[in-house]
């Protein structure tokens, strides 16, 4: 097994990865911003990711990758302060900032970007995507989530059960 | 297109009635927003470090209220005022009436009184905000007083408690049957004995209750009754208040000397520890320069062999004034307390108290205004949980 480097590098270089998309792109970061993934992480502490060799993602394309990554790399400082504690307000108000806008893009994009979140267990990651789809479906009817998250047409079968759980929980529509 | 974890994790974000909704979106989502992980999570993600509001209920007093904590959580629709008509109800014998006898995790439990008070109440365990309810058949030979005992994080299942002749009975919501979970043989080292109300705290899977010079813990899982001690206090200390908040049971008491100060120290105990440490010392003096009204005199006559003395018995000057509640939130140790016809809050943070619930108008001919004690207080915070 590989000694792995210091993540501050002797000589004042960050440790950097390769993480290689599904369509073949090489993403090149710091390893403290990758390891924000519990999947990658465990592959990074045993030396895994540098040098020539880089660490293939078959389930995530390159333009989720890099918008993956470009969250990583804001929030890896912060989460090396382990949860930062003594991050300051105006910090923390970067970071929402940076959040809310980061969240603020195409649907299809953010779909993209749950599946990945998920897929590379980057808890921050999921929990903001979660949230915004969350608001988007939030005083949406029944038929509407549908629509919004492309479900099919429900079958005659499929309405006559929506009926029945409309009836059944009638007070949540209060 | 989604995995069933995120969807999980999307729906688990959604205020608790819009998660509710969400069961009529497809079977699949039925599914997994009935599941027990799922309604944990948006039990969790929907509750704050504080209570959203809490019930007072007396029943041998025959008052009930809720009162509403926080205005808003952020979504409107967070502030839920819960109502128990759905439970059902025998107006003959019941009078409409029903108590909340304690609270956990957003169930509570409840019982309709049968009027006149001594015969078996009926015993319901309920959601207010699911509206759905189980009635708990009381077996003979058991107390008219049950206790509830939920940790969603451990099980799905809750536990309600009872107090036999010398036996702890237990009923579970899996089987749906009560049984014999503790015999006390040792009558003469009864621990329940000197009970100072029929009111018990959930604390880390068990029961307190204060008796007369310490607490007493049943361990749910356990089955199991252990001794808590009380703190070292000088003579004439009472316990006024135990109560969960954060994972830690704290507690008041004082003497009435302590208590005329204004400063009350509320003392905490960490799970795992028997050691109480003080936790915050809250200041309220303002509140007794601002209702001076509050400080009161009652006789107290010395207690001679059968007969209580005759003549003028001893002048105690005390502070009317109850903690009710203690909530430990992560910046802000809140505690509520009640004074004649009010009851307050006063923020450890700010140093500052509120009044966040006034008295209502006596009708003339009514006798005095009830004050509520911690006894008669069960928090509530809303949760999708099965009853």
């Amino acid at each position: 097994m590989a000694a792995p480097e210091s993540g501050d590098g002797n000589n004042g270089a960050a440790r950097m990865v390769t993480l290689i998309s599904s369509d073949n792109t090489r993403f090149e970061v710091e390893a403290a911003a990758a390891s924000l993934s519990q999947t990658l992480q465990l592959t990074i502490l045993d030396g895994g990711g540098g040098g020539g060799d880089g660490i293939p993602l078959p389930n995530v394309d390159s333009a989720t990758l890099s918008k993956v990554l470009e969250y990583c790399i804001k929030h890896a400082p912060a989460a090396a302060n382990g949860g930062a504690p003594n991050a300051t307000a105006v910090d923390r108000a970067e970071l929402e900032r940076f959040d809310n806008e980061f969240v603020n893009i195409d649907q299809s994009v953010l779909y993209s970007l749950i599946m990945a979140a998920h897929n590379l267990e980057i808890e921050g990651l999921q929990s903001l995507v979660a949230k915004k789809v969350a608001d988007m479906i939030k005083g949406k009817s029944p038929m509407e989530i549908r629509r919004t998250l492309g479900f099919p047409d429900p079958t005659p079968e499929e309405q006559a059960e929506m009926n029945a759980h409309m009836l059944e929980y009638g007070w949540a529509y209060e | 297109m989604f995995s069933d974890d995120i969807i999980v994790n999307i729906l688990s974000w959604l205020p608790l009635k819009e998660a509710a909704r969400m069961r009529t979106v497809c079977k699949r989502w039925h599914a997994l927003t009935s599941e027990h992980h799922f309604l944990r999570t948006s039990f969790s993600r929907n509750t704050g470090s504080c209570i959203a509001g809490f019930f007072l209920s007396n029943i041998l007093h025959r008052k009930f209220r809720y009162v509403p904590l926080l205005q808003s959580v952020g979504d409107s629709d967070h502030v839920i005022t819960p109502d128990l008509s759905f439970i059902p109800s025998t107006p003959a014998v019941d009078k409409g009436q029903i108590y909340v006898s304690g609270s956990c995790s957003g169930l509570l439990i409840c019982c309709r009184p049968i009027i006149p008070l001594g015969n078996k109440s009926k015993w319901f365990v309920c959601n207010p905000l699911t509206r759905k309810f189980v009635e708990i058949e009381v077996p003979d030979g058991i107390t008219h007083y049950l206790f509830l005992a939920y940790d969603p994080t451990k099980s799905r299942h809750y536990k309600v408690v009872a107090f036999g002749d010398y036996d702890i009975h237990m009923y579970s919501s899996q089987t749906r049957s009560w049984r014999v979970a503790i015999h006390l043989d040792d009558r003469s080292n009864y621990p329940f004995r000197g009970l100072r109300c029929y009111h018990s705290v959930f604390w880390n899977g068990s029961l307190v209750w204060v008796v007369r010079d310490h607490l007493v813990r049943f361990l749910v899982d356990d089955e199991q009754v252990v001794q808590v001690p009380m703190p070292r206090t000088p003579a004439g200390w009472f316990c006024s208040y135990i109560g969960e908040s954060g994972g830690h049971l704290q507690m008041i008491g004082f003497t009435e000397e302590e208590r005329l100060t204004g400063l009350l120290d509320v003392l905490e105990m960490q799970d795992g520890s028997s050691e109480w440490s003080v936790l915050y010392r809250v200041d309220l003096r303002r509140v007794v320069e601002q209702y001076p009204g509050i400080r009161k005199t009652r006789r107290e006559f010395p207690y001679i062999g059968l007969r209580f003395s005759r003549g003028m018995g001893r002048k105690i000057e005390y502070l009317d004034l109850w903690p009710m509640y203690v909530v430990r939130g992560t910046e802000d140790v809140l505690m509520l307390f009640s004074v004649p016809g009010k009851i307050m809050c006063y923020s450890t943070e700010s140093r500052n108290f509120s009044t966040i619930h006034g008295r209502e108008p006596v009708a003339p001919g009514t006798d005095t205004y009830y004050e509520f004690s911690w006894y008669d207080f069960s928090p509530y915070n809303p949760s999708l949980f099965a009853p």
